[in-house]
């Protein structure tokens, strides 16, 4: 079985290495970008066939030989696979549709997307609140970019509508977290 | 964080609009870090004064703390990235009302 860091490290090497290729042309910026999508769905229907097809039991990784939350810690069961492969299967049918917006706006729009669906995958995966906490703000961050850099018209207007409940977000989030140490230190 | 809401909701002007969500963000990050502390705990640093076999009663739990910080600088990130924005629309239409940015409306 492949690991699962894979996927992350995937989509963040990728999201670096696209831009000192871009010089080589789109074709292969391009290429790059498709493969390392399928690369991660194929990782992700992987575990999935794993879970549900051999029955397999929830699988936690602790990176770096410590316990969180020193370590982050990665947990992939049946749940996990089946939003994991929903997600990079959905990523990649995406990609397909739009590729003619993506090819236009070039490679930044490429970055934007992988870091989105490596964000998400994370959010996913993660089990602990601080990591799910970095992991929903690459998403949403990487999100209002790419409402800014695609090629939509007013699009900037739209990124800053949709940079606003910044505050809120961040706001409920802690709540939660707030309630939940709370709890457990009592 | 009511304030920094109320100056979003009510000004006109992208660069108050955006002044308001960093006073909303540093309302959450004031509050994060004042219902985080634990009456009676002191600061989650294993010493001479903190036995670690104790540290679990004896500590505040470090993650609000951890959260905030890395809150912080994600919050200048978002800042930076909405004021990117306004310097685009405003070398568009040259107008930093945000009244005059109907084209998402219908």
């Amino acid at each position: 079985m492949v690991n699962p860091i894979y996927i992350i490290a995937i989509l963040l090497g990728l999201g670096f290495l696209l831009p000192s290729i871009e010089k080589a042309g789109s074709k292969v910026t391009g290429t790059v970008f498709y493969a390392g999508l399928l690369s991660v769905f194929g990782i992700s229907y992987q575990w999935f066939r794993h879970f549900m097809i051999d029955g397999s039991e929830t699988v936690q990784i602790l990176y770096g030989r410590y316990k969180p939350p020193l370590s982050i810690n990665f947990q992939i069961g049946s749940l996990e696979s089946v939003f994991l492969v929903s997600i990079n299967f959905a990523a990649l049918a995406g990609a397909i549709y739009m590729t003619k917006p993506i090819f236009e706006t070039g490679v930044k729009a490429m970055v934007l997307f992988l870091l989105l669906i490596m964000g998400l995958n994370g959010l996913i995966m993660t089990r602990d609140l601080f990591n799910i906490f970095v992991f929903m703000e690459i998403v949403a961050i990487s999100t209002y970019s790419l409402g800014a850099w695609t090629v939509l018209s007013d699009r900037f207007r739209q990124a800053l509508n949709t940079c606003s409940p910044e505050g809120s977000h961040r706001f409920f989030f802690f709540s939660g977290s707030l309630s939940f140490i709370r709890l457990q230190a009592h | 964080m009511i304030i920094g809401m109320w100056g979003m909701l009510t000004q006109k002007n992208m660069i108050k609009i955006i002044l308001g969500l960093a006073i909303v963000e540093t309302g959450v990050q004031l509050i994060m870090v004042a219902f985080g502390y634990i009456g009676g705990r002191t600061a989650p640093i294993l010493d001479s004064a903190v036995p670690v076999k104790d540290a679990a009663e004896m500590i505040v739990d470090p993650v609000p703390q951890a959260l905030v910080l890395t809150a912080i600088v994600i919050g200048v990130a978002v800042n930076a990235l909405a004021l990117t924005f306004v310097v685009k629309l405003y070398q568009k239409r040259r107008s930093l009302n945000i009244t005059d940015y109907k084209d998402l409306k219908w």
